[in-house]
């Protein structure tokens, strides 16, 4: 990113868009068409229906004709002490997992990054298959450990030390623990491939002459690796913010088995308008949420972008 | 040009949030031109009223079966076609999906504006589907007194009646059991022996008091104290009530049996405080898993497994076979309320003819045929005879020589979902005169005032949702026994009044007020 940046600003300063620079990148702009059409079709034609979530849809009539009520179908995320619980539990949860599961997937990534051989390669396959499994199947694993009556965690840890056994299922304040182990573990071989990715790209001369100047390990990694990682970090981080106003549906449904006594920490925008509109199938409705998300999404993505270019102006994305 | 690339990525992202709605309905009738295609094959002679020009309608059926289309779907259709071409000059195409989808498949067709031209509403809420616009005026042009009348003759004017939302009729009710007997527990029937329980009477349902009942709870207990006694489950608070849930909510209802049009709060009822505090007791004996609220394995599952002894149920006639062929085990029905026809049962899940139909005529003619020709029904409901079933000398129906429930091509077990389920054969395990029991069973219910009732959330759907999450969020812990009733009920019912439940009770009332009125 940061390197096609600089590219296009020196371009775009020095020399005007003339007919016969343009004629010079027809090829690359033949090679950019596909995936506009595919943007334009798929992200920008549906754009005039984002309408409907201030609309009263009646199918009859159609979006277009549908009638205007402002934005009364958005008031529902606000109506009650619901909305502060789900935006906290949202964007906290986010936060967490950004933090987590990053430090998580960039050790890990160096881990590996240096075995070797055959090792490797059953270390990463065995990190990434979590991520591969569906959150059904993650639940019901989860619930193996905490089941009440039969899990491992009240039956042979907790008795092994003597201690009571605890409801998991009803006790809100256990799972953003669990949830952000369930996540990191899910998430980490996912995550580390693109890091390991930019691990193995770096030029191996930083480190020979690091070792040749006597340097131990660790300050390999916090003089060279963690510096050369920053604009990789940065960006998934952006790109992660953006985000920050999604759950993982899966994860916030599944995994805490829908329990009603669990919304203090499980309940997340994705699932508070899931269950709500489970009832109704209000499609106005639905779309007044995906609205909301996105929008501040976006906002927060800017204003993160504006935080980082205060500070490292070329890791900026705009 | 970096610019760009992140604002389409912004923009993605907010385009992913939307359901490709696209097209709305405005080219609904569009699809009309190939809804008269030419059919070759005129071969029979037999050249009578419906035919007459040579002519074949071809119609759209979609209802959806727990597992989607049989195998043999392509014969069915071919069989039911055999009846009505020459007779009605219609052919119909059956769009079976899987339950679990059907609602997103029959919202997406619909609002894409694809050709359907009958539809169940199982599975696709009948009062959304009217509120969003999905189903036409049945009665528009006299549609059904000029093709419909046979229906209206086998469904009585005031089941039809009772399909009404907001005076305009969208659905046909279908010919089922109407009435749910309330109250209803199946209990194994090996452990009621095991503590010597009588059971000699012959009645397929035995009416006992909650006070017996927890009376054979307790011995049940004693005898085996390794297995669970009870399960609740998310419906059987209504089950085991007489309360009438308007609407299908629960937010405002009709307290004891809905004598009375007056709508109350059910979370500061008598009623529900002495349900809850029953299920606490129960949970606090240690007749309820301590799993009971994350476990979502099927009661019937449990019993057959042989680690749970009974739970509720719905009392209809047929339920012992029912139920004990679901769990595997002789199952024994005890019953400790009357036999109740809510405001929402026969409403519950019409047959519609939806916006998006080529042939409004020729579907409710169709539809006609439906409730009225045995022969239709049976193929509909059984499928081939000699193929898929076949009649015992007990005049019971069964599945044919070479064929069981896995491999016959056609075995929906959807016969109650089918437009009139008494027109067809009974199957084998029934009393032979089932449909007779069942007519009995529904005329002898008690009826609510407010039966054919139904709530348009339009106003209140902001509140309703709100409510909705707050009750997910205690439903289990008060309902199932987890937490003691004085102090869960109250707290529930505190943040479902600051979610609006007062408005949607005050909403409920003025409409049936309204409604009452317009009767």
């Amino acid at each position: 990113m940061s390197r096609a940046k600089t590219a296009s600003e020196a371009g775009g300063g020095a020399k005007k868009m003339t007919l016969k620079r343009f004629k010079r990148f027809i090829p690359i702009y033949l090679l950019m068409l596909p995936g506009l059409i595919y943007l334009f079709i798929n992200n920008y034609m549906p754009l005039p229906g984002l309408t409907v979530a201030f609309k009263k849809y009646n199918a009859g009539m159609g979006i277009y004709k549908s009638p205007w009520v402002g934005f009364q179908n958005f008031t529902y995320l606000f109506t009650t002490d619901d909305a502060w619980v789900i935006t906290r539990n949202t964007i906290g949860y986010n936060l967490a997992f950004i933090v987590v599961n990053t430090v998580m997937a960039i050790t890990v990534a160096i881990i590996l990054s240096e075995l070797t051989g055959r090792i490797k390669k059953f270390y990463q396959s065995a990190i990434l298959l979590p991520n591969l499994i569906s959150s059904v199947i993650i639940g019901y694993l989860v619930f193996a450990f905490f089941s009440v009556e039969n899990g491992f965690v009240n039956n042979s840890i907790l008795k092994l030390f003597g201690k009571e056994a605890v409801s998991w299922y009803s006790e809100a304040k256990y799972w953003p623990f669990i949830l952000i182990f369930v996540s990191a573990w899910k998430s980490v071989g996912y995550n580390c491939i693109v890091y390991l990715a930019t691990l193995m790209g770096f030029d191996r001369a930083f480190y020979e002459s690091a070792q040749i100047d006597g340097a131990t390990k660790w300050q390999q990694i916090k003089y060279i690796t963690l510096p050369l990682l920053k604009p990789t970090i940065i960006m998934l981080t952006l790109m992660a913010i953006g985000r920050i106003f999604y759950s993982d549906f899966g994860l916030f449904y599944q995994v805490p088995m829908n329990q009603g006594a669990l919304y203090s920490t499980t309940n997340t925008i994705d699932t508070y308008v899931y269950r709500g509109l489970l009832q109704m199938g209000n499609i106005s409705m639905s779309a007044a949420a995906g609205v909301y998300q996105s929008i501040v999404g976006f906002v927060l993505v800017l204003v993160a972008n504006l935080v980082v270019r205060r500070v490292d102006k070329d890791s900026a994305l705009i | 040009m970096k610019k760009k690339i992140v604002a389409m990525l912004m923009a993605s992202v907010m385009a992913l949030s939307l359901c490709a709605c696209g097209g709305g309905g405005g080219d609904a009738a569009q699809s009309g031109g190939d809804g008269g295609a030419q059919q070759s094959g005129g071969d029979s002679a037999a050249a009578d009223d419906g035919s007459a020009s040579g002519e074949i309608t071809k119609l759209i059926v979609a209802f959806p079966t727990w597992t989607g289309a049989p195998t043999d779907t392509e014969k069915v259709q071919e069989a039911m076609n055999e009846i009505t071409r020459d007779k009605l000059g219609i052919e119909i195409e059956l769009q079976v999906s899987d339950f679990g989808s059907f609602n997103q498949s029959m919202t997406l067709a619909l609002s894409g504006g694809e050709q359907i031209d009958i539809v169940s509403t199982l599975g696709f809420a009948y009062a959304n589907a009217v509120q969003q616009g999905y189903l036409s005026n049945l009665e528009e042009n006299d549609l059904l007194s000029t093709y419909g009348a046979g229906i209206v003759d086998v469904m009585g004017q005031a089941n039809i009646d009772a399909c009404r939302v907001g005076g305009v009729l969208y659905g046909l009710p279908n010919n089922r059991d109407m009435a749910q007997g309330r109250g209803c527990v199946a209990v194994a029937t090996e452990y009621l022996e095991g503590i010597g329980y009588d059971l000699s009477g012959d009645s397929e349902i035995i009416r006992i008091t909650v006070d017996e009942l927890n009376d054979v709870y307790a011995q049940l207990h004693e005898k085996y104290p390794d297995k669970e006694v009870y399960r609740p489950s998310t419906g059987a608070m209504s089950q085991f009530s007489n309360v009438d849930s308007l609407g299908g909510s629960v937010f405002g209802v009709l307290l004891d049996n809905g004598k009375e049009l007056k709508v109350e709060n059910l979370f500061t009822s008598d009623f529900y405080m002495d349900y809850c505090n029953r299920i606490y007791d129960y949970n606090q004996k240690g007749y309820i898993s301590q799993d009971a609220a994350t476990d979502t394995t099927a009661a019937t599952e449990l019993v057959k497994a042989g680690t749970l002894m009974s739970y509720t149920t719905g009392g209809k006639p047929g339920i012992k076979a029912q139920e004990t062929n679901l769990c595997g085990r002789e199952m024994t029905i005890f019953q400790t309320m009357d036999n109740y026809v809510s405001s929402t049962s026969v409403a519950s899940f019409p047959w519609a003819i939806p916006i998006t139909a080529a042939n409004p005529e020729a579907s409710m003619k169709y539809l006609n045929e439906l409730y009225t020709n045995a022969d239709l029904a049976n193929v509909l409901a059984w499928g081939i005879e000699g193929e898929h079933y076949k009649i015992g000398d007990d005049g019971l129906a069964d599945f044919a020589d070479g064929v069981d429930a896995s491999t016959s091509g056609w075995n929906h077990s959807m016969g109650w979902l089918m437009p009139n389920q008494f027109l067809t054969h009974i199957w084998v395990g029934n009393s032979p005169t089932l449909w007779d029991e069942m007519k009995e069973f529904n005329d002898s219910a008690v009826v609510s005032a407010a039966s054919g009732f139904t709530f348009d959330t339009t106003n209140v759907a902001n509140e309703v949702t709100a409510v909705q999450n707050v009750y997910n969020e205690y439903q289990a812990s008060v309902e199932y026994g987890f937490v003691d009733p004085e102090t869960g009920i109250a707290e529930m019912n505190e943040k479902m009044m600051s979610a609006g439940l007062q408005k949607i009770i005050d909403e409920k009332q003025a409409q049936l007020d309204a409604w009452a009125a317009t009767k």
